[in-house]
């Protein structure tokens, strides 16, 4: 009966995918994977990626949710899954950290980072409700505790960490990180006034208006509700223009050219998308397209940087 | 007055056959997956959430906040029947559910659970709907150090399951801790007891541990004393319990069901903790606490009505201030955004009709789960009825299903066997397992919180925090307290003892 | 690299692990022996466990040091623990404990233990729905159950529940195992 069922639903998805393929890829569904449990941030991002892209090709992407270890589970079943272009991987900035943390053998070379779509700024975030609510104020409370500022994140050499002591060390302050399970909670924190500075996202923000962004790292400010922060360097404090979480797709190296074409193609489209720029403009992010050449440079960077902090923090050897 | 245009546009907008409809394939779906070992609350929303993206914002939340608060319920269906809790908070309903149905009082265990459940799940969302907003803003003013004294408070309740030996449980709650220490350290980062294994990276999951070690090490205990197949109880009662019996227990309901609602509220605390402090509270204030553990109706009352009505306490602090406060609220943030939409007080001003249209359908799902709980019992009542040569293997290849379920993960499979065996070896040598479940999920709330305290504030932050002060000594009471009637029985023992010789 | 940093990790680590067997097997083998054979398990579940915890200490101090650092919990929680598996030992030293209860149908046991590990192998290769099939059969079998339809109508029963039930209506992505490629 099984058996019956797989068959059919094999011979019918063969049927109507080669009846309606234009180019030679793909001729089957696509598996878009993703690190976390369905609900995810990264998991929103590729099932809204999924519902455009349905406007610009007839291919069929399941979305295959394959958490654990934050990534590595799934950058490793890239690894071990054919070449052909049929699985391709939404990753995140903090993946590149966890490969460089995990110290496996995972290469940045050994994969193939087809395209960055999302470019999200970093931000400093106080409590509206607190003293301290402005970069100013940041700085004076900082030098007045000496070093016993709280500053609250996710986990310790994370993305926000490492953009927490690059701050400290430019405008020339001293923080103490107190790192929580996840950024909700440390935004709890925030909240309840157990910390004076959450380091996130403008979109951390939105819909919570007891929080303001400080600062943000940007070359320029945002637009709508963030008209009102300042840059980095509007505040005087330079080497903080771009500071970025960035969301894009990879898969294994050496996938074929013709499977390489049809997600730049279809990338490039999405990215021109209304509903998709509406999507990530709501975020209080921004919609890019930078293709491999660009994104692998981004990644080999942040890899070099993570590396560094973290040997610096004595996480990794 | 306000409040009541509110909800009257909340139940409004559930006029209409299809979110009736969803609110009762919510309620089905949440029951079958919260009766379904390894169908946590969590994994159950997150598997339906790619199917709710298709649907409307408004019934895709109600279905998934429906399946929320039922699989609460679902998880006791296996914890009384077949001692296999379906859910991490039904472990405490096991303790006293299944010992009713060995008793052959299945009906009166089943009906306890789900009318407690009912009670605790309206009143949960009572509070949600009344307080929400002040209730969020006084939660997060607990700091780390209050945090870690609920903790261990919670660890403390571990006197009131050690029926025997109070220092084996004691090491049972210990190698549960110790097992949650394996996996990334949150607060430094670095890998810990993984030996280098990927797997290991997150820890060992709860839900594979759960199952194990409840369910599947019954089988294999089985196993060891096999003479061929029985029937696996010769008696089943399917008489559900008289209304007078629950009034006899209606003190322990409602305690229960405010304990379970304000440890909801609090970030990361969850329903797990509430039902072991209730059933905890319960058999301190019982007329008769003897009878815990051998099949007490409070018992399974106190544990029931905690877990339900913490789903509404655990939706406080995401609607209200868009934070989410459990494991299942991370899900359901996701799903929010998944339709454009971020939870928080804004959402009540741009979208009224859709938060009290959710408060009004977890009112109505409750009735539902009711009038289908009594009919869902007289079917799964029919379970214990199999022969246990079918019975057992079921129960394993539902583990497996489980575990599975998880992460998508054969090493969960795995370890779920693993924790099978060594679930069978404590049991036979007197080692109570539900405490181990209590240090898992315990483990890295107690360190965390600890640790997170001294970093901000130094050592000295336990004496300075007067709350969390006065929960750590009440906490370190309970364990001293059974300590020492445990010594002065030996010393009474070993004195008989040589007064013989 | 003190001493006590060298056994943390790598080779040394193994050293430790391996003494740490080798203590337990010998402890084993001597009781078995000794005329305090009925305590077997109330003395080898203690040991063991503290055996677990004294290794774990072994690796705690590999981890860096900090104001309340990775290492200080888990070392609070070996010292509880072997505090209180001596307090058990010291327990039976004392004759307050209890006997072990008699041993049972362990072979059999073990059977059912091997049978469910071959399970959980087999549904890599061959996917939930059939390797839950056969794996029904044969431990229904092997409890002793004979009714052959009835042991064929549950195990095909169970198999199209679960594809009903768990697989198309609650979507849990069940491993398919070598059918994936028909898909």
């Amino acid at each position: 009966m099984k058996r019956f069922i797989v068959f059919m639903a094999a011979a019918a998805l063969l049927v109507v995918s080669t009846g309606m393929a234009m180019a030679a890829f793909p001729t089957r569904p696509i598996n878009l994977m993703v690190y976390t449990q369905p609900g995810g941030a990264i998991d929103v991002f590729a099932r809204k990626f999924e519902a455009i892209a349905k406007k610009y090709t007839d291919a069929t992407f399941v979305v295959v949710n394959k958490p654990g270890a934050g990534g590595i589970i799934a950058i490793k079943d890239i690894m071990a899954s054919k070449a052909d272009g049929y699985k391709i991987l939404a990753v995140t900035k903090s993946n590149i950290s966890k490969m460089v943390e995990s110290g496996s053998d995972i290469k940045i070379s050994d994969y193939s980072w087809i395209a960055m779509m999302v470019s999200d700024p970093e931000a400093i975030i106080v409590n509206r409700e607190s003293k301290i609510t402005t970069w100013q104020e940041i700085l004076a409370d900082a030098k007045a505790k000496g070093g016993n500022q709280l500053w609250v994140g996710p986990a310790k050499g994370g993305n926000d960490h490492i953009m927490a002591m690059k701050t400290w060390r430019i405008a020339g302050i001293q923080g103490k990180w107190i790192p929580y399970e996840s950024g909700g909670k440390a935004m709890a924190a925030l909240m309840g006034g157990h910390g004076a500075v959450y380091v996130g996202n403008p979109q951390d923000v939105v819909g919570r208006p007891n929080l303001k962004c400080a600062a943000i790292s940007a070359t320029e400010r945002l637009s709508g509700e963030f008209a009102d922060v300042p840059t980095f360097r509007e505040l005087g404090i330079s080497g903080l223009d771009e500071e970025i979480i960035w969301r894009g797709f990879m898969a294994k190296k050496g996938i074929p050219a013709e499977a390489r074409a049809f997600y730049t193609e279809l990338f490039r489209k999405v990215n021109d998308d209304p509903d998709w720029r509406k999507y990530i403009l709501s975020g209080a992010a921004n919609p890019v397209f930078y293709e491999e050449v660009r994104f692998t440079k981004i990644v080999e960077n942040d890899a070099k940087e993570f590396k560094e902090a973290l040997v610096g923090l004595g996480i990794i050897k | 007055m306000d409040l009541l245009d509110s909800m009257l546009v909340g139940f409004g907008s559930l006029v209409g056959w299809k979110p009736l409809i969803i609110i009762i394939v919510g309620v089905i779906i949440g029951i079958l997956a919260g009766a379904m070992p390894g169908l946590s609350p969590s994994t159950a929303v997150a598997l339906l959430v790619p199917f709710s993206y298709t649907m409307t914002p408004e019934l895709a939340l109600i279905l998934l906040t429906t399946i929320y608060l039922a699989t609460n319920y679902g998880g006791s269906i296996t914890a009384v029947l077949i001692n296999t809790p379906g859910t991490p908070a039904a472990a405490v309903t096991a303790l006293d559910g299944y010992p009713l149905t060995l008793q052959g009082k299945a009906g009166k265990g089943l009906g306890t659970a789900l009318i407690a459940s009912t009670i605790g799940g309206s009143i949960g969302v009572i509070v949600l709907v009344l307080f929400a907003v002040p209730l969020a803003h006084i939660a997060i003013k607990f700091g780390p150090a209050d945090y870690f004294a609920l903790a261990l408070f919670g660890l403390a309740t571990v006197a009131s399951m050690g029926r025997g030996n109070i220092i084996k449980a004691l090491v049972a709650i210990l190698i549960g801790l110790m097992i949650n220490m394996i996996g990334i350290d949150p607060i430094s980062g670095i890998s810990r007891f993984s030996f280098g294994n990927d797997r290991l990276y997150d820890g060992f999951s709860l839900i594979p541990a759960l199952i194990g070690l409840f369910a599947v090490s019954v089988v294999f205990a089985k196993a060891e004393e096999w003479t061929g197949f029985n029937r696996t109880l010769e008696k089943v009662g399917s008489k559900l319990p008289t209304l007078k019996e629950i009034l006899e227990i209606r003190g322990a309901i409602l305690r229960s069901s405010i304990i379970g609602t304000i440890i909801g509220i609090f970030p990361g605390a969850g329903s797990t903790i509430a039902s072991f402090i209730s059933y905890d509270v319960s058999k301190r204030s019982s007329k008769h606490p003897e009878l815990f553990g051998e099949g007490s109706l409070e018992g399974v009352a106190a544990a029931e009505a905690s877990n339900s009505s913490s789903v509404g306490g655990a939706l406080v602090p995401l609607l209200a201030l868009g934070i989410p406060g459990s494991a299942t609220d991370a899900v359901l943030l996701g799903a929010f955004m998944l339709h454009d939409l971020v939870p928080g007080p804004l959402l009540f001003k741009t979208r009224p009709e859709l938060v009290y249209g959710i408060f009004a359908a977890l009112i109505v799902a409750n009735i539902f789960i009711l009038l289908l709980g009594l009919y869902g019992n007289r079917l799964f009542i029919r379970v214990v009825a199999v022969p246990d040569a079918i019975l057992y293997p079921m129960i394993l290849t539902l583990a497996v299903v489980g575990s599975y379920s998880v992460a998508g993960s054969l090493f969960d499979v795995a370890s779920c066997i693993g924790f099978g065996i060594m679930g069978w070896l404590l049991k036979r040598y007197g080692y109570p397992v539900a405490p181990v479940v209590l240090g898992i999920v315990l483990g890295k709330m107690i360190e965390t919180n600890f640790r997170r305290a001294v970093m901000m504030h130094g050592y000295s932050v336990f004496l300075k925090e007067k709350l969390a002060l006065a929960v750590l000594i009440i906490a370190v009471i309970s364990f001293l307290y059974p300590l020492m009637k445990q010594w002065k029985e030996d010393r009474a023992k070993r004195a008989a003892h040589s007064w013989k010789t | 690299m003190s001493l006590m940093e060298r056994l943390s990790q790598g080779w040394g680590l193994l050293l430790v692990i391996a003494a740490g067997l080798a203590a337990l097997t010998l402890s084993g083998f001597l009781i078995r022996r000794s005329s305090v054979r009925k305590y077997f398990g109330e003395i080898m579940v203690p040991l063991s466990v503290m055996a677990v915890c004294i290794l774990f200490v072994f690796i705690t101090f590999s981890f860096p040091e900090e104001e309340a650092g990775p290492a200080v919990i888990p070392q609070l929680i070996a010292f509880f623990t072997v505090t209180f598996c001596m307090v058990l030992l010291y327990r039976v030293a004392q004759g307050l404990a209890k006997p072990d209860p008699p041993a049972g149908r362990t072979g059999f046991m073990l059977a059912v233990v091997g049978i469910t590990a071959g399970y959980c192998f087999l549904i890599d290769i061959a996917g939930y729905f059939l390797s839950t099939f056969l794996f029904l059969l044969v431990l229904m079998y092997v409890l002793g159950y004979r009714r052959r339809a009835v042991i064929l109508s549950v195990a095909l029963g169970w198999v199209l529940f679960s594809y009903a039930i768990f697989y198309r209506f609650l979507h849990i992505q069940l491993p398919l195992g070598f059918w994936e490629n028909f898909y």
